[in-house]
């Protein structure tokens, strides 16, 4: 019991830490990705379903959503939600360059935001570092001329890291995506730790590795000692172990569901694991 | 794309099974009352004589390229102008063919069956009929009716290669999706594939009489 007591102080204390994060920018650490879940074409009903998940986003607290022009329809649908919703201040904007060729790049991201509708992104990423040579000199052009605020890099699933972390250190890269749960944990070696030296922000995406995850856990009952930091299931406690590690500034769930996005925005709330209940969480996951 | 291999099929799948079957329902609430007109004119092709058949057949791979793959899909999957200009290519081809003969003996008839009967495969899987996937208007049951036609005028092996692609292309979508149905446009591919391989061995063997087109 003075363990479950001292490791729940613990953890109450962490939320401060991880609220004190340097920069570039302080985020509410859910966010809402839209790979697959908001690409559902010119479907007038999805994409109101698609501004109901959006404004439930906005009202739980949440700002920044994630896109690609490689998700089809997804920047359509956002853009839909956020003139529908009057969020185009509101919202965090982190979208992609994802094309081959630099010189291909400035159309492309031209496209994306008037497809979002929003004067300038708050962030832009080269996608899995496609011709990132070609287009990190565009987007630090932009940021250099006010027309964008954050660069950044991504990959998933665990693809080039080596090649993330010659980026992070050579160039001065505001955000760095990448895969990050509690099986998927590579990037806590190298990444994450130079991310945090270098003042790079991380940005989560797969958290629940599609689903499969939660599909995978939800056969299995959550421990107390999670519940006691006010997960109320699986999705809450996976999420807090992720937005929990001081360089992560946010994790990017997508889901079409209302219900779903008010849970994930619950795991921003109430005391957050500290280190060790963090690894006895990822232990206790890979065991199961 | 580098590190290809650490890629799954699941990677490549951008949206998902609702997305997907409301994009029938979106077509078919465009197209209505074109339906049982395209089944009409599916049961009809056998009937034709093969000139008459090719072009049908034509058509209806022009319309599915069109109506469904640049209008409907071309907005949620970057390959969809990919498979509408394959659509294309075998609409040409059909239009090219010259068929001597139909020979309607019961694999072609059963497989024509199955391909005017595909509405009511996702009737059957619990969804609803306004998401019916229709021949002439959506792909799979239109590859399904064309694999029973060149198995009746034994069409040579350049007319198969689009459609056996496509049942494979299908299958692998529907798989990832966890669609029951996925592995059923594959098997028919297969069992079409190898019958007309079969029937061409046979032909080679025993010269066609004289009167009688050979495969």
């Amino acid at each position: 019991m003075t363990d479950r007591r001292s490791l729940l102080l613990a953890a109450a204390a962490a939320p401060l830490a991880l609220h004190a994060q340097p920069a570039p920018e302080r985020l509410p650490p859910v966010g809402l990705g839209s790979w697959i879940t908001f690409n559902v074409g010119n479907d007038p009903a999805a994409r109101e379903a698609c501004a109901a998940v959006m404004r439930a986003f906005f009202e739980g607290g949440g700002r920044l959503i994630d896109s690609s022009p490689m998700y089809g329809s997804a920047q359509a649908t956002i853009g839909h939600g956020l003139a529908a919703l009057g969020a185009q201040a509101r919202v965090w904007s982190a979208d992609k360059v994802w094309i081959s060729g630099g010189s291909r790049g400035p159309v492309q991201i031209e496209a994306s935001r008037a497809l979002w509708g929003v004067p300038r992104f708050d962030l832009l990423q080269v996608h899995n570092l496609l011709s990132w040579e070609e287009h990190l000199p565009t987007l630090f052009a932009m940021k250099a001329a006010g027309r964008l605020r954050h660069v950044g890099i991504t990959t998933s699933e665990g693809r080039r890291h080596r090649e993330i972390e010659s980026v992070m250190a050579a160039h001065p890269i505001d955000f760095v995506q990448v895969t990050y749960n509690p099986l998927d944990r590579e990037v806590e070696q190298r990444i994450l730790p130079l991310a945090r030296e270098r003042g790079i922000g991380v940005i989560v995406n797969r958290p629940f590795r599609e689903g499969a995850l939660l599909r995978a856990l939800a056969r299995h009952p959550l421990p107390p000692w999670m519940a006691e930091l006010g997960c109320d299931g699986w999705a809450q406690a996976v999420l807090k172990f992720i937005v929990s590690h001081p360089a992560v500034r946010c994790a990017i769930p997508a889901t079409t569901r209302v219900d779903h996005v008010r849970q994930n925005l619950g795991a921003m709330r109430g005391p957050m694991p500290d280190a060790a209940l963090r690894e006895r969480f990822a232990r206790h996951v890979a065991g199961l | 794309m580098s590190e290809w291999w650490t890629y799954r099929p699941s990677d490549f799948l951008m949206f998902s099974q609702r997305t997907w079957h409301r994009l029938f329902e979106l077509l078919n609430a465009e197209w209505w009352p074109l339906q049982p007109l395209l089944l009409v004119l599916g049961a009809a092709l056998l009937a034709m004589p093969p000139r008459a058949m090719r072009w049908g057949l034509a058509a209806a791979w022009l319309f599915v390229a069109w109506a469904f793959h640049a209008r409907r899909l071309a907005d949620i999957h970057t390959a969809a102008p990919w498979f509408a200009g394959a659509f294309v290519v075998q609409a040409v081809l059909m239009a090219a063919w010259r068929p001597a003969a139909i020979e309607r003996t019961r694999p072609v008839l059963a497989l024509m069956a199955v391909a005017l009967a595909w509405p009511l495969l996702g009737l059957a899987l619990g969804r609803p009929l306004a998401q019916a996937e229709v021949f002439g208007l959506a792909p799979d049951p239109t590859v399904a009716a064309t694999l029973a036609l060149l198995l009746a005028a034994r069409a040579p092996a350049w007319a198969w290669a689009l459609p056996l692609a496509w049942c494979a292309a299908s299958g692998a979508t529907l798989a990832v999706m966890g669609e029951p149905e996925a592995p059923l446009l594959p098997a028919l591919g297969l069992a079409a594939a190898v019958m007309a391989f079969r029937s061409r061995l046979r032909s080679s063997r025993c010269p066609a009489p004289p009167g009688r087109p050979a495969a």
